[in-house]
């Protein structure tokens, strides 16, 4: 897999928590805060994947997901959700996403899920 | 009340003095519980021509006759107070007219219920609209009054079931936010000690060892802070009688319960946990992070209710249903602890039973077992206790394994 791993999620703690996971299993990795922020990112970098919070400021997980959609970015970057809500398989369901992860997530459950989407053929 | 007898004409009142002897008299005869029948001057028309009777009637039969005409052809019958000589009202009613009739009668054989007065008060009609009027409006006031107190009550109960329902949602949602809140630093906290876990294991010396040992600690402890934030949730969906969102994906209990176990081993050296799997994997459609809690929870209380030490064996198998082809999945967890005393067994999944053999003396707030069950049995499973006091508890839990659920 060529190019970054993009990370949007607004906690701090998170940020530094995966960035430090995926770069212990070679990943590279680009973090965005929010939607927003996460817009701008890929205007100038192609991630392979992203791992998506849903609760973020300005423009959550789900509006992001949208968004990327409405402008034909959502194509060839699959998408994990990590999220703390209760409700994750529901969240990740809205997105149309490829896998999700309830936080807190164990190593195993978030590397399988990277494994997982790494496994499936590229759309 | 004393037997009367049939009294007959008791008084033809012409004046207050008098009618007030009749009713001391009266008075003397009848207790309080006594029903009256008091019949109001719109059936006058009809009584008249019996008042003449009345004052004749020789036998029971008659008295009977005149009693039930006058309580079946409508009468307003019912307990009033005896009219005390001070009652201006009816007085002035005896002034228009003058004549009252008291008659008091009990018949040997006399099938009216109670002993009966019977008051005919002879009055002027405009004494009777007057009266009528009164009487219509009182009881329109208190038809308005009745109407309006039930609407007003309707209405405030209305309100503390709004007030309860927002009440309710407003701590789901704190309960909600909080859990949330409380969920994004334990996975920072996870997910930094398991990759610490990692990296210090690679740096092969003994203190890299001792970190990772450390750290694997940290994570067992944040994943128990996880597991209580859920059961809270949980607890409070029970408490409210709404079902779990179960969500079900691809789990290998096996596996499952080896991980759980060894959260434990981390940090528990004073029991033996052994497993015992009849199969090497035993994959079904569950809910893996509650299915985790329950496991956590069931060997949590193995631990901690035998407080002596003892081996603690957990069994997986699958066993074969009775009356259908689908197979159960069955995990039994059995210690050598404490034991349940039987007057408890029964209880042991219910919210905040404990038993009494270990209140006072282990910490426990009752509601482990009663999440765990709510979760099975959600699952379409069973969860049950047999115990021996002092020798040891063997929780079983059963799952059906013929709905496999696939992760997304």
């Amino acid at each position: 897999m060529s190019g970054p791993i993009l990370i949007v999620d607004d906690d701090a703690g998170m940020q530094t928590t995966l960035a430090a996971i995926l770069e212990d299993e070679g990943y590279e990795v680009v973090i965005a805060a929010d939607g927003i922020d996460a817009l701008e990112k890929l205007t100038t970098i192609q991630p392979w994947l992203m791992l998506l919070d849903i609760g973020l400021p300005r423009m959550d997980g789900i509006a992001l997901a949208a968004e990327m959609e409405r402008r034909g970015l959502r194509a060839g970057i699959p998408i994990i959700v990590l999220t703390a809500d209760g409700s994750v398989q529901q969240k990740a369901a809205k997105v149309g996403a490829d896998g999700y992860v309830a936080k807190p997530f164990t190593l195993a459950q978030l590397l399988e899920q990277i494994d997982r989407v790494l496994a499936s053929p590229n759309d | 009340m004393p037997d009367l007898g049939i009294l007959g004409l008791v008084a033809r009142l012409a004046d207050p003095g008098t009618r007030r002897e009749a009713a001391q008299s009266l008075a003397r005869h009848l207790g309080a519980d006594d029903l009256i029948v008091f019949v109001p001057d719109p059936e006058l028309d009809l009584l008249l021509p019996a008042l003449g009777f009345v004052q004749t009637l020789p036998s029971a039969r008659d008295w009977r006759s005149f009693l039930a005409a006058c309580i079946s052809a409508g009468r307003h019958t019912g307990r009033l107070p005896f009219p005390d000589a001070g009652d201006t009202a009816y007085a002035s009613g005896v002034a228009v007219e003058k004549t009252v009739l008291v008659l008091v009668g009990q018949a040997p054989d006399v099938t009216v219920p109670v002993e009966c007065v019977v008051l005919l008060p002879l009055i002027g009609a405009a004494f009777r609209n007057e009266q009528a009027a009164r009487i219509a409006s009182a009881q329109s006031a208190v038809a308005r009054q009745a109407a309006a107190e039930a609407m007003s009550l309707a209405a405030a109960l209305d309100a503390v079931r709004r007030e309860l329902q927002q009440a309710l949602r407003v701590r789901d949602e704190f309960l909600a936010s909080i859990s949330h809140d409380l969920r994004t630093p334990l996975a920072t906290i996870r997910g930094l000690a398991q990759l610490g876990v990692r990296q210090a294991g690679r740096i092969g010396t003994p203190e890299g060892a001792r970190l990772a040992e450390r750290l694997a600690i940290v994570d067992v402890a944040a994943g128990k802070m996880n597991a209580m934030i859920g059961d809270l949730l949980d607890l409070t969906r029970l408490e409210t009688g709404r079902p779990l969102e179960i969500t079900r994906q691809s789990v290998d209990l096996v596996a499952l319960v080896q991980a759980v176990a060894q959260d434990y081993r981390h940090e528990d050296s004073l029991h033996g946990i052994a497993i015992d799997c009849a199969v090497p994997e035993l994959i079904g459609g569950w809910d893996a992070d509650r299915l985790e809690r329950v496991l956590t929870n069931v060997l949590g209380n193995a631990i901690k209710y035998s407080p002596d030490g003892g081996e603690i064996l957990i069994r997986v198998r699958s066993v074969p249903d009775d009356a259908t082809d689908h197979q159960w999945a069955e995990v039994t967890v059995q210690d050598r602890g404490l034991g349940i005393p039987a007057a408890d067994l029964p209880h042991v999944f219910e919210r905040f039973h404990r038993g009494r053999n270990v209140v006072g003396r282990i910490k426990g707030t009752g509601i482990g077992l009663a999440g765990a069950r709510q979760i099975v049995e959600q699952h379409g499973g069973s969860i049950s206790a047999s115990s021996v006091e002092g020798a040891g508890t063997t929780l079983t839990l059963r799952l059906p394994i013929s709905d496999q659920g696939t992760a997304i």
